[in-house]
């Protein structure tokens, strides 16, 4: 049985081949859908063995929770490669593939190892699609690389502690060097603290990668924090500390790029407390959340990619073009506004009942309330930008029929599971006891919206004022300036004195011999 | 056997075939030279094949009084990496090579005799005289280009490199006085009676000498001023074996001679690892600064010597087997790195890291191998470079030098620093008009072919490991090797 | 007897101490060469017993002093000699450049 993850390293080495235009559409094309229909039919169960050096590696293993986050991955690279193939190089496209290609491996993986290896190569090929793009992103790519190593090399001593002390590299029950883990998926998903490379990295990229990056790199965070860390209850306050952080952050923000960076990381609090309440049904929340996410999220995306791609820049006032002239964009904005403020029949509030549901302590409802109503602050200046606020800037260029296609197949996805819940259920037998539409749901469901719209309404003059930079401190850059000038220094003593070499090599000699003799 | 002999003897021969037809044919040289690595290559296969179980060659049938040849395991490795590099770094050279042609190729073949005559060899004189051989010639490689930086980096490496030598040669005649013999096996028979204090002194001396030629901190400084200005193919050998031979040698009289017994008692396993740790944190540090290729190549030599040494000296199978690894593939990813500067100096004279700005756009396929190498080198999956260092970790982890499994990681994350500023520098356009001189096939080929390598070895270790993991029994149980030895 | 052991040590000491503290190349040189005869006359010392002769096989002679030491010197000495000249050698060439046998003054290498 071909594994999706593989499907997509296939076709990585397929365009390795001088490929004609015409045939790099066809098979970016065959790929993506093949990987679809693949994963569609995988059989929850099914595993692959694999005899590695002296152990024994599962590299394949399907269930339910992975199938569904697998069929969303490939959902997504269709919908992500349909939509840049337009504009990115042989190169780049390589590059993606590997790049989907190992998220699909990571998620499918079935022991550390192999989850290790996938997790390093989604850095180097992420990382290596950032720094070829263009000249601006070489340092944003050098940080971007440096942060998700540090990662994966704490993900790595998390496993070399769990492997000496339990002799196997299953999934389940991690017991040793859970922080090291926790650092590692806390770098992944950009939790507060650890966020620094996602704006910096996804509003100075290319808009297409940002797309590409912004669909897998912190889900797979999530889902192998949903793998490895689930059920541990203090983190869910920690997800919520996280989310409000990013409310706040997102609200001063000049660029729509970084809003929208900033809330990836109040989705991804959502999904922290669905995972750390650790019941079944808090997982299926988060993992349907992430579904969700993946939607709406890429779809937000891909219209501030229209209006780079329109305009040149991704200034709220340039967000002014929408309306009639690009109307697929303008109701998929609608829809997956809908979504993320979680509307009732728009797919956002689906997860988030299951997760509301899930929640038994009065805070975290509270928290989960607030960041709903957070959320829908900042959405309402994105949408009060794109509709209400006349804007007289002019449409020079229609963005390609590839690019609205890629949207356009995402928002009627969403809307699909927006109208009926029960077809992601469905698709995966991961039942919740759940009625969606009764009045209870709705109600609670629909109240951060309702409440939000007065208040922006009133609070208008300060939400949409231009914030001046107020802060920038980043301790890792003062960490590199320790490293740098230690190493300057230890520079400045080899300065060419060979006596001063030969005394060293003397005291060298003499301390072996007294460490040795006495 | 007397394949044995052969290797060391055929480079020694071409060797003075080589300086015969500087005088009198010009046309046979190059023939000459391909033709004879091709010959050696098949040498070495048939010497690497015969190496398990151990044979043991005595030189003009002298049995234990004369000069004795062995292959084992461990030399047979070394030999590998011979066969892997040498005949890619003899047609490299060919066309790079402008000046000083013939007496490039003689101090070369003489330098691999040496290592293969150090590998071989089962007699502690002996291997001193090899040493020898293999480190003048290559510290006449280093002065070759006779440019003030070359001829400086030769003074400093030949000072440095002597007096290293006598100190191994004052170890070996206080062993000969000792025990009055210079066979291995015998002199690690009648150790077992020397006390412990005097023991203990010769081996300072042997681990002195010897880290004095591989490098560790704070004796490295030699190393990246031989690298700056020589010949950068033979920076490959220098890296790839010339610093590996001194670790055989090291390893070979640590464990056969003295045993792992004496090594746990005497705290040199603990004192070798913390060593190693250091090294590699200071070399990465240093590395960072550096503004000149081959010297920031030559740092991370030093650095991926101390990961060899901690793996060696955690005195595990586990240990030696990644140690041993890491050999081989440093020795391959060096050897690209190396390769591929070189290229980049033949086109257009590139030195510094700005030189080589925005020549991925120029050669792609080379720019991806070198990317490759250094992600290898620094041990990032699915290359061949994470295997070993993992092998090593977690065998560091199992004998409980948890700090340096620690640090290991610390050190991937250091040494990823200042290869990805290399990878960018290669990656960002450059608006000036480069002119490049194409490099042909015969520079690019080995280059591909030593590249291909990283990837094959971390996708199927198992290549190699099969020779590998035999390395240790003969090792860690020197009674095993004495038993071989005397017998033959 | 003892007294030459004593002699080898000082002789080795001198070497090494002449090689760290002096700075000019020559004299430098001029200490591994100390360093050298140290070594062989230590090799010479081992081999030594009381009223022997030279190792040739003769059935005149009862005692020989131990043969392989001595074909160790010899061996030392040929390393010895050859890397002297590849010293001086090397020495030649920097003077010719650098114009000064101060090794102060070899500082193109650095960081």
């Amino acid at each position: 049985m071909i594994t999706p993850g593989f499907l997509y390293f296939i076709g990585a080495i397929l365009l390795l081949f001088p490929v004609y235009e015409k045939l790099k559409y066809m098979l970016s094309f065959l790929v993506t859908v093949a990987a679809i229909i693949i994963t569609l039919h995988l059989i929850p169960g099914y595993s692959v063995q694999l005899d590695f050096l002296t152990f024994t590696l599962v590299p394949f293993k399907v269930d339910n929770i992975n199938k569904l986050t697998g069929l969303i991955f490939a959902v997504g690279g269709l919908a992500a490669v349909i939509y840049s193939i337009s504009m990115c190089s042989l190169s780049h496209l390589r590059l993606i593939f590997v790049f989907i290609g190992s998220a699909l491996t990571a998620v499918f993986s079935g022991d550390l190892f192999t989850l290790y290896v996938a997790w390093e190569l989604m850095t180097i090929s992420s990382s290596f699609l950032i720094i070829m793009t263009s000249d601006v992103t070489k340092k944003t790519g050098y940080y971007y690389f440096l942060m998700h190593v540090a990662g994966g090399l704490s993900l790595l001593w998390g496993i070399f502690l769990q492997y000496s002390a339990t002799g196997n590299f299953s999934l389940n029950n991690i017991e040793v060097g859970i922080p090291f883990f926790m650092i590692a998926i806390a770098i992944k998903l950009a939790f507060v603290g650890f966020h620094t490379w996602l704006p910096l990295a996804y509003s100075k990229a290319p808009f297409y990668v940002a797309v590409i990056l912004s669909i897998y790199t912190t889900k797979v965070g999530v889902y192998v924090m949903s793998r490895l860390l689930s059920g541990i209850n203090s983190l869910a306050y920690a997800g919520l500390i996280s989310a409000l952080f990013g409310i706040a952050m997102s609200l001063k923000q000049k660029r729509v790029l970084k809003l929208l960076c900033y809330s990836i990381i109040i989705q991804v609090g959502f999904m922290i407390i669905g995972i750390s309440i650790g019941t079944t049904e808090g997982i299926t929340g988060a993992i349907f959340h992430l579904v969700n996410h993946i939607l709406y999220k890429t779809v937000l995306f891909m219209v501030v990619g229209v209006v780079i791609y329109t305009t040149g820049k991704d200034s709220f006032e340039n967000l002014g073009i929408m309306g009639r002239k690009l109307p697929i964009t303008s109701i998929a904005t609608f829809v997956a506004f809908m979504g993320i403020a979680g509307v009732p029949f728009f797919n956002g509030y689906m997860s988030k009942s299951i997760i509301k549901e899930a929640i038994q302590d009065p805070i975290l409802t509270l928290g989960l309330n607030v960041m709903s109503f957070g959320t829908c602050i900042i959405f309402l200046k994105f949408i009060y930008y794109a509709f209400f606020k006349n804007s007289d800037r002019k449409v020079d260029k229609k963005p390609p029929v590839s690019m609205q296609l890629g949207i356009g197949f995402l928002t009627v996805l969403m809307l699909l599971v927006g109208i009926h819940p029960f077809f992601l259920e469905n698709l995966t037998n991961m039942h919740v006891d759940l009625h969606y539409f009764d009045k209870k749901h709705l109600l609670s469901g629909i109240q951060p919206f309702l409440w939000s719209i007065p208040i922006f309404i009133l609070f208008k003059k300060y939400i949409v004022k231009n914030y001046e930079r107020f802060l920038y401190f980043d301790i890792y850059l003062n960490m590199a300036k320790l490293f740098m000038t230690t190493g300057y220094h230890l520079s400045n003593y080899h300065d060419g004195k060979l006596n001063k070499y030969l005394l060293w090599a003397t005291s060298t000699l003499i301390i072996l011999l007294l460490l040795f003799m006495f | 056997m007397e394949a044995a002999v052969w290797v060391i003897i055929l480079p020694l021969l071409t060797a003075f075939f080589i300086g015969i037809s500087k005088v009198y044919v010009k046309k046979i040289f190059v023939p000459l030279v391909i033709s004879s690595a091709i010959i050696y290559l098949y040498l070495l296969i048939l010497v690497i094949n015969n190496s398990y179980p151990p044979n043991v060659y005595s030189v003009g049938a002298w049995r234990l009084i004369g000069i004795n040849l062995m292959v084992d395991p461990f030399s047979g490795l070394f030999l590998l990496i011979i066969a892997l590099l040498f005949l890619p770094v003899i047609i490299f050279s060919v066309k790079y090579i402008k000046s000083y042609k013939h007496e490039y190729f003689i101090f070369t073949y003489i330098m691999t005799a040496g290592i293969a005559g150090m590998v071989l060899t089962a007699d502690l004189f002996n291997l001193y005289v090899f040493l020898e051989v293999s480190s003048l010639s290559s510290c006449a490689l280093v002065a070759l280009k006779k440019t003030n930086k070359g001829l400086e980096g030769a003074y400093k490496y030949l000072v440095m490199s002597t007096l290293g030598s006598f100190f191994i040669l004052l170890a070996t005649i206080l062993t000969y006085y000792l025990t009055g013999t210079l066979n291995i096996a015998e002199i690690s028979l009648e150790f077992n009676e020397i006390p412990f204090k005097i023991k203990s002194a010769l081996m300072a001396f042997f681990v002195f000498g010897y880290v004095l030629k591989i490098g560790l901190i704070p004796l490295h400084f030699w190393l990246p001023d031989t690298y700056e200005d020589s010949p950068i193919p033979y920076n490959v050998l220098s890296s790839g074996l010339v610093m590996k031979s001194a670790v055989y040698a090291l390893i070979k009289v640590l464990y056969i001679i003295f045993g792992i017994d004496f090594l746990d008692k005497s705290g040199l396993l603990q004192i070798g690892v913390f060593w190693g740790v250091i090294t590699f944190i200071v070399a990465h540090l240093l590395a960072f600064q550096q503004s000149n290729l081959s010297r920031l190549l030559a740092y991370s030599s030093i650095a991926q010597i101390a990961y060899i040494m901690i793996g060696l000296f955690v005195g595990t199978e586990g240990g030696l087997i990644g140690g041993n690894f890491h050999i081989l593939n440093h020795a391959i990813m060096k050897g690209t790195l190396f390769l591929v500067t070189a290229i980049f100096y033949y086109s257009l004279s590139a030195v510094n890291i700005e030189d080589i700005k925005g020549l991925a756009y120029k050669f792609p396929i080379l720019s991806f191998t070198f990317v490759v190498a250094s992600l290898a080198i620094v041990g990032l999956p699915p290359f061949n470079g994470f295997i070993s260092k993992w092998l090593i970790v977690e065998a560091a982890l199992e004998s409980g030098f948890v700090y340096a499994a620690f640090f290991i990681l610390v050190g991937t994350f250091l040494s990823l620093t200042y290869y990805l500023k290399v990878i960018i520098t290669l990656y960002t356009k450059n608006d000036k008009e480069i002119v490049v001189e194409e490099p042909g096939l015969s520079l690019s080929l080995p280059t591909i072919f030593l590249g291909s390598l990283c990837i094959v070895f971390g996708v199927v270790p198992s290549l190699p490991l099969r020779l590998i993991n035999k390395i240790p029994t003969f090792l860690l149980d020197n009674g095993e090797y004495i038993r071989v030895l005397l017998g033959g | 007897m003892q007294i030459s052991y004593i002699a080898v040590i000082i002789l080795f000491c001198l070497g090494i101490y002449t090689i760290i503290s002096n700075k000019n190349i020559i004299k430098m040189v001029m200490g591994f060469t100390i360093l050298e005869s140290s070594l062989i006359l230590l090799l010479i010392l081992i081999s030594y017993t009381p009223g022997g002769t030279a190792p040739i096989l003769d059935r005149q002679y009862e005692i020989v002093v131990d043969p392989i030491p001595q074909a160790l010197a010899l061996t030392t000495i040929v390393i010895g000699g050859s890397v002297t000249a590849v010293m001086l050698a090397v020495t030649i060439k920097l003077y010719k450049r650098y114009r000064t046998l101060n090794v102060d003054k070899l500082r193109k290498l650095r960081g």
